[in-house]
């Protein structure tokens, strides 16, 4: 028993920081695809109402292509509930050869049935 | 080495290679990078190929492709229709920024290729005509033939009588009704009278009622 004693606090040691570990915020991430990538994938989860909240974790993008990639989606999801002037601030956030698929998708009652 | 290698032997034969989009490998955004870079990066051979590779921006990176084709001007629509694979928004797209003549053949069009947007495409090609230069005789052809939507024809032709002080709505007809009531709510409410926008992409998405009609269409 005595014996045991060291490996079970081991096995409690490391079962207890598997259990503790939370994702980390992008922002204290280091500069990278990978925060980029978190910080697109948090601008998925963002709703139409959170526009603003989407604005500035795409902001905080520094690809652009992954800026791109995330604005775009969000703006598929969302156009039908957004004013078009306000999505429009999104779209022109991203690369310039990317705006006319971001404002089709935003403008085009069609593609938000 | 080993992508190299992979590129080469995998495929139909042509590499596919991932070239700047390989830093984003695994990832959904190598298959954005891949469907923005097709129009330099796909050839006509081997766009499905090329497009499958985009996962989830297949779609998009068909559409990419014929944007760059229709920048050149020099290819035949049903050719820039079929390269669309299928997307529906592509080929409405083509449909917008290269349309047939006369309605008939647009409208013909619209049914076979746009798909789900079919009813977007032939408003579309209504408003383009309306705010565009209509003659009378286009008037008076689309009165003898609306096709089968002839409640959006008359709709459209109200806006015309309305809005251009052109001709009259008729008095019978499958076009009469919807013609009589778009006029009637324009002329109460000439603030709503379409007008062409010009927007990135061609000729725009005129906000459309539920109906199509242009009477119905939320006032800019």
């Amino acid at each position: 028993m005595r014996r045991a004693a060291p490996a079970v606090a081991l096995a409690a040691a490391l079962l207890s920081c598997a259990c503790s570990t939370a994702p980390q915020p992008c922002k204290d991430q280091s500069p990278g695809i990978a925060r980029d990538r978190c910080y697109a994938d948090e601008i998925a989860t963002l709703g139409p109402n959170q526009r603003a909240e989407a604005q500035l974790a795409a902001r905080a993008i520094s690809d652009p292509l992954i800026q791109s990639e995330a604005v775009i989606r969000w703006i598929g999801a969302n156009a039908g509930s957004l004013q078009p002037p306000a999505g429009q601030e999104l779209c022109n956030l991203i690369d310039a050869a990317d705006r006319d698929t971001c404002t089709r998708r935003l403008n085009s009652p069609h593609l938000q049935r | 080495m080993a992508t190299l290698f992979w590129g080469l032997a995998c495929g139909d034969g042509a590499p596919i290679e991932a070239g700047p989009c390989e830093r984003y490998a695994g990832t959904s955004t190598e298959g954005f990078c891949r469907a923005r870079a097709a129009g330099e990066a796909a050839r006509p051979e081997t766009l499905d190929a090329y497009c499958a590779a985009s996962g989830e921006w297949a779609p998009l990176c068909h559409q990419s492709f014929v944007r760059a084709q229709l920048a050149q001007g020099a290819v035949p629509r049903a050719v820039l229709i079929e390269w669309c694979g299928g997307g529906a928004d592509c080929a409405l797209e083509v449909l917008d920024l290269r349309p047939a003549e006369g309605w008939s053949e647009q409208r013909a069009l619209c049914l076979e290729w746009a798909g789900p947007y079919a009813q977007d495409c032939l408003t579309h090609a209504l408003g383009r005509w309306a705010t565009g230069a209509p003659t009378a005789a286009e008037f008076d052809a689309l009165i003898a033939d609306p096709g089968p939507d002839a409640a959006l024809v008359g709709g459209w032709l109200g806006a015309v009588v309305a809005c251009r002080g052109l001709r009259a709505c008729p008095a019978e007809g499958p076009t009469a009704a919807a013609c009589a009531e778009g006029e009637a709510t324009l002329r109460a409410e000439p603030h709503r009278c379409p007008q062409p926008i010009r927007g990135p992409a061609g000729p725009p998405p005129i906000p459309p009622s539920p109906a199509g009609s242009p009477a119905a269409a939320p006032a800019r």
